[in-house]
């Protein structure tokens, strides 16, 4: 999975707030790429984009609300910091019930924003981290043999050689030899490790 | 009781009972006879004025000029006032003057001639003129104050919408010189980028200050002036207006202007024809607003559109594709408080209507063949000076 360099995504209808916002990031040296509106993100929008998205909630066409509907249906994860001009806030629960990142009043102290984009960047990196090592264990797993994953699997449930011999009627050989594979394979140096990572992948 | 008698009781019966005052006058302005009405009107006891001269009853400069006006005529014969009526002003014998209607007449011949003159007290009759005009005015003074109300009370619902138009420009402001702050504390003073991002703060400052003063111009309450203006032009600065509106609820709006070639001149007042246009064009973007998104067809927009419908008037038409008239509104839709909003006080339309027709037009509505209906008024055309 390629990625993408991390990057502020705006989508503000208004043309000054839209270049104001790209003003800021630049003056603390963050890239952004700014859309006028959501359907033109929506169109840029894939997967490995990385960073996080400033957007307004009133616009013309698709609103703000509209646009975190659709990318929850694309199961996005890039955090939302929602940016209005009226303190309402039962919109701003319902967004953030949804799982934007956060809620900001127009017009905001600059410090205010960058804080929100500074967390939500670092959320992002982190989700994507873990999304790629979940990826990268995945692929591990599908590299296992039948055996292989049998043995994993009682290995992680806490069996003994002895016993997962027993449960699979092999000798005590051939299993230390399969484990020995799949610790391989898994790239794992230690029973601990294993167990640590499989949490992820469950 | 003898002919002689008889007449000279009817004489005095007509005298008695007469509401008018009658005076008679001899040649040299001497009242001969003056009835009970005349010495009541002017203040004075029974046969008090017999022998006086007329000129007691008159104020200066009448007064002074009586006696010339007499001479005049008994020389000439020309009749500055004989066989005439007029309103003048009489003066009691407290000096306090009344307005009355006066009709002189003259009798007998060259010798012993005579001047009768009837006279009516009009102080009640201009009493109650006064207070009708009073009346009138003040009429006329409420019925501005309430289409001011109205106005206000339209901006009042645009006040969401209003605050945001402010408030975007404010935000940019904010953001710009923060981040021209930032930039300073960096040590980047001399960057071009700093100068560029300070002139579109300024930039930004005066849409603000724009704002402001559309919303300022539209508020003020300013007397009723018809003046000559161009129908589109006038369009063009309330749709400017109305657009707040449509951005906040999310309704996009069109413009279909006349366009032969020739300015669109109506004689109107402007400010008050624009609170027709806005409150029409608000009407349609809410009613557009309240349909559920689903149900809506594609073409979204209000449109606003101007016509010259005859050399004497111009159209402004307001079409939607909103939920239109229902028949059990139609027949109230013009009537003050009557409301299908679950906001507001029901006097917009009735004030556009009264509006409108106070300027020699009319206003219509219709549902349209497919969905919503269109709203249209007309305008006097200003015919100018020959051209």
């Amino acid at each position: 999975m390629s990625q993408m360099q991390p990057c502020v995504y705006i989508v503000d209808d208004d043309e000054a707030v839209r270049d104001a916002l790209v003003f800021l990031m630049q003056s603390v040296g963050l890239s952004t790429q700014a859309f006028a509106t959501a359907d033109e993100f929506l169109n840029t929008y894939s997967d490995n984009l990385a960073g996080c998205l400033v957007c307004d909630i009133r616009m013309p066409g698709m609103s703000g609300l509209e646009l975190q509907d659709e990318l929850i249906q694309c199961n996005a994860t890039l955090p939302i910091i929602f940016i209005t001009g009226h303190g309402d806030i039962p919109m701003a629960v319902e967004t953030i019930k949804k799982g934007a990142q956060d809620f900001i009043t127009k017009p905001f102290r600059d410090q205010d924003l960058l804080d929100c984009i500074k967390v939500a960047m670092a959320k992002d990196a982190s989700s994507r981290n873990e999304r790629v090592l979940r990826a990268s264990l995945e692929q591990r797993l599908a590299s296992l043999s039948n055996r292989e994953r049998q043995v994993l699997d009682l290995v992680v449930s806490g069996a003994s050689n002895k016993s997962i011999a027993s449960q699979l009627n092999l000798s005590h050989r051939t299993v230390e030899v399969h484990r020995s594979h799949m610790m391989e394979k898994m790239q794992m140096r230690s029973l601990a490790e294993l167990i640590k990572h499989m949490q992820w992948v469950q | 009781m003898d002919n002689k008698q008889s007449i000279d009781t009817t004489f005095h019966a007509l005298l008695d009972a007469a509401v008018d005052g009658i005076i008679v006058i001899s040649v040299h302005g001497t009242i001969e006879v003056a009835n009970p009405a005349a010495h009541v009107m002017f203040g004075y006891m029974a046969d008090e004025l017999i022998g006086q001269n007329v000129s007691v009853l008159m104020p200066l400069p009448d007064r002074n000029n009586h006696t010339s006006y007499i001479n005049q005529y008994l020389q000439t014969g020309v009749r500055k006032m004989i066989g005439i009526g007029r309103e003048t002003v009489g003066q009691k014998k407290d000096q306090t003057e009344f307005p009355m209607y006066l009709s002189v007449g003259s009798t007998g011949g060259d010798e012993d001639i005579r001047f009768v003159g009837i006279i009516r007290d009009l102080t009640e009759q201009k009493r109650e003129h006064q207070l009708l005009i009073e009346r009138d005015q003040e009429v006329r003074q409420l019925r501005e104050r309430l289409v001011h109300v109205a106005r206000i009370s339209t901006l009042g619902e645009m006040v969401t919408g209003i605050a945001h138009e402010v408030n975007q420009p404010l935000t940019a402001i904010a953001t710009y010189t923060q981040a021209c702050m930032r930039l300073i504390n960096a040590g980047n003073t001399g960057s071009e980028q700093l100068l560029d991002a300070l002139e579109k703060t300024s930039y930004q400052a005066q849409r603000a200050a724009k704002v402001i003063t559309r919303i300022r111009n539209f508020a003020k309450k300013s007397p009723i002036v018809r003046s000559q203006y161009d129908c589109n032009e006038l369009i063009t600065e309330v749709v400017a207006l109305a657009q707040i509106h449509a951005a906040e609820l999310g309704v996009e709006l069109k413009l279909d202007l006349e366009n032969d070639n020739r300015p669109l001149m109506v004689q109107i007042d402007v400010i008050q024809t624009q609170q027709v246009a806005l409150n029409l064009i608000n009407n349609a973007i809410e009613s557009m607003a309240s349909i559920p998104q689903a149900q809506q067809e594609q073409e979204q927009h209000v449109l606003i559109r101007t016509r010259r419908c005859s050399t004497s008037e111009v159209e402004v038409s307001v079409v939607d594709r909103g939920e239109g008239v229902s028949p059990s509104t139609q027949q109230h839709i013009f009537d003050p408080f009557f409301t299908t909003k679950s906001t507001g006080l029901g006097m917009g339309l009735s004030i556009c209507q009264s509006i409108v027709q106070s300027q020699g037009g009319k206003l219509t509505f219709k549902n349209n063949s497919g969905a919503g209906c269109t709203f249209s008024f007309t305008l006097p055309t200003y015919i100018g000076e020959s051209s």
